[in-house]
């Protein structure tokens, strides 16, 4: 059992279903999860609150995915992010790298096994011990 | 004196000299005219002559000319007898003259089914115009496309010129196979977006409901508890009624689901892994190797009753390719290789004999040509037209998605910039042909 507090998540998508699952095996991982349903509201919820990840879906009402990335990397330098989309491909353009967007934090919908976005959070939250 | 007037006048007079003074002008006059038809003669001999030099000269062009034109040009009389005939250059078979007057033009190989020719021939001869016919002809146990134009000349005699095809046929099969291609990697690419979320939706929520059923997680006894209910007996529940299978059963369709989108989205995913200069030897030998250990239950064929002969040319070349997707093609065309044949030899009424595959690598300039060659039942001409449509497959339904020749056509062709065909004869086998650059051109 450890004594760190638990990582916390900010999920960022507008498709309320796949939401309520990537929340779930959150929870039961121990992970606090919030969800937003776009960028604007991400924006000013980080604003406000603290987050160690936030994981996003490119395609969003209004303000892009990418380009929501971009400005939570200058609000919060430390925070990091993973990508969770329904695209087909995803090249990350020189901006998502600079924020730390790596190919392996990458997801593609369907994750066929949900364990591998609480690995890939982990990872990114350095507790990959865990 | 002009000669004839002189056997004129001996006729008359006995003697050229003899005739009346009186006449000497008259005698003058004669002979004047006979020099000058003499002249007029001369010059028409002459301009004759030169007009059929050039003649001669503008036929031995035409000859030439003529001799270069790859149709065969066949004169017959309305009854198909074959009057006179000359090979084309790029013909499959040669036409020599001699060898076949009076033959009639039905019986050559190249005019396809004699029936529709004859109707052919008959509709040109009652047409001004003429008529023209597109057609498949069996010529030395190979099929080749032909198209034939039947001109009525003059009475009685009609010109049927004879083209050979195929090789416009294959490259309009190939235009029409890009575009299906493009259309099915546009639909492919649009659709597989708006499905992802749905299926993530039910993969995600049914994988999470498998785990809340069960009794692993400390946090399912906690919950049970505060509900005051016994996990042990949720779980029993679950299991007895069968939910739990329920579930699995979702999250495995879910799972089919999404690798059948995957599948398709080849079309449309630019590819991201390197390329390798990979000596194809060895990786066409790994991945008969690969389908030989293979054992799969569902397989109603055996690859290791399977023969195979290898002929690779020596010094063949390093190919820059994708490794694992050659792989997937050559497995591809492999494995349903090794099925067509062992249902066809499974017939009772196909003679037993052993199922063989050839596999030939050579390089001409900078391609190299891959062959994979059975002696299965082969493929009629509709299938060989569509056997790398998505979704066309000639097996019933279960048997795979009818994806995997037209991702092998893609692989090959928008991923390495090479060239895919096969050429099948029904009850002799089909040889898959592909070509793909040495140096590679990476999309």
């Amino acid at each position: 059992m450890t004594s760190q507090p638990p990582v916390r998540v900010l999920i960022v998508d507008d498709e309320p279903f796949v939401v309520m699952s990537v929340m779930a095996i959150l929870e039961d991982n121990d992970i606090a999860a919030e969800a937003v349903d776009s960028g604007e509201e991400a924006l000013e919820l980080v604003g406000s609150s603290e987050y160690d990840i936030v994981l996003v879906d490119l395609r969003l009402p209004s303000m892009q995915g990418d380009e929501l990335i971009v400005r939570l990397h200058e609000l919060r330098p430390n925070m990091k992010f993973a990508i969770h989309t329904g695209s087909t491909w995803f090249e990350p353009t020189d901006d998502l790298k600079k924020a730390g967007i790596k190919r392996e934090h990458l997801l593609y919908k369907p994750v066929v096994d949900l364990v591998e976005i609480v690995r890939v959070v982990l990872d990114l939250a350095g507790r990959s011990g865990e | 004196m002009h000669r004839l007037l002189k056997r004129q006048l001996k006729r008359i007079y006995k003697s050229e000299d003899a005739f009346p003074a009186e006449m000497s002008e008259f005698v003058e006059l004669v002979d004047n005219a006979y020099r000058q038809f003499d002249d007029a003669r001369e010059m028409l001999d002459r301009s004759l002559r030169l007009s059929s030099q050039e003649l001669m000269q503008r036929n031995s062009e035409m000859r030439v000319v003529f001799k270069t034109f790859p149709d065969s040009f066949v004169w017959i009389n309305p009854q198909g007898t074959i009057l006179d005939c000359k090979g084309g250059m790029d013909d499959v078979i040669n036409l020599v003259s001699d060898a076949l007057k009076g033959q009639k033009i039905f019986d050559l190989p190249m005019a396809g089914d004699p029936e529709i020719f004859g109707a052919a021939i008959k509709r040109a001869a009652e047409s001004k115009e003429g008529t023209h016919l597109e057609y498949i002809a069996l010529i030395n146990d190979a099929q080749h496309n032909y198209e034939a134009r039947f001109l009525p000349l003059v009475e009685n005699i009609l010109l049927v010129i004879f083209r050979n095809i195929t090789e416009r046929k294959r490259n309009e099969e190939v235009l029409i196979q890009s575009e299906k291609m493009l259309s099915v990697g546009g639909l492919a690419a649009g659709m597989a977006h708006e499905i992802n979320n749905p299926l993530a939706a039910v993969l995600g929520n049914a994988q999470l409901m498998r785990k809340r059923l069960g009794d692993e997680m400390k946090k399912n006894r906690l919950v049970a508890k505060k509900c005051g209910i016994d996990l042990s007996g949720v779980v029993a529940y679950a299991r007895e009624r069968g939910l739990n299978q329920m579930l699995d059963a979702i999250i495995d369709s879910g799972r089919r689901a999404a690798a059948i989108v995957d599948n398709m989205l080849s079309f449309s995913r630019k590819s991201e892994s390197e390329f390798a200069k990979l000596d194809l030897r060895k990786l066409l030998d790994k991945t008969v190797e690969l389908a030989r250990s293979g054992y799969d239950l569902k397989n109603n064929y055996d690859f290791k009753q399977i023969e195979v002969i290898r002929e690779y040319e020596p010094n063949m070349p390093k190919v820059a390719c994708e490794g694992s997707k050659l792989q997937q093609v050559f497995f591809n065309l492999l494995k349903n290789g090794a099925q067509a044949m062992a249902e066809y030899r499974s017939r009772p009424d196909v003679p037993d004999a052993l199922s063989l595959f050839t596999l030939r690598l050579s390089h001409v300039g900078d391609m190299v040509r891959i062959e994979i060659e059975d002696n299965g039942p082969g493929m009629d001409d509709e299938t060989r037209r569509r056997v790398f449509e998505p979704f066309f497959t000639t097996k019933g339904p279960g048997s795979g998605t009818g994806l995997g020749m037209s991702v092998s056509y893609f692989i090959i062709t928008e991923n390495h910039g090479g060239t895919m065909h096969v050429h099948s004869t029904p009850n002799r086998g089909t040889t898959f042909i592909l070509e793909l650059p040495v140096d590679g051109r990476p999309n």
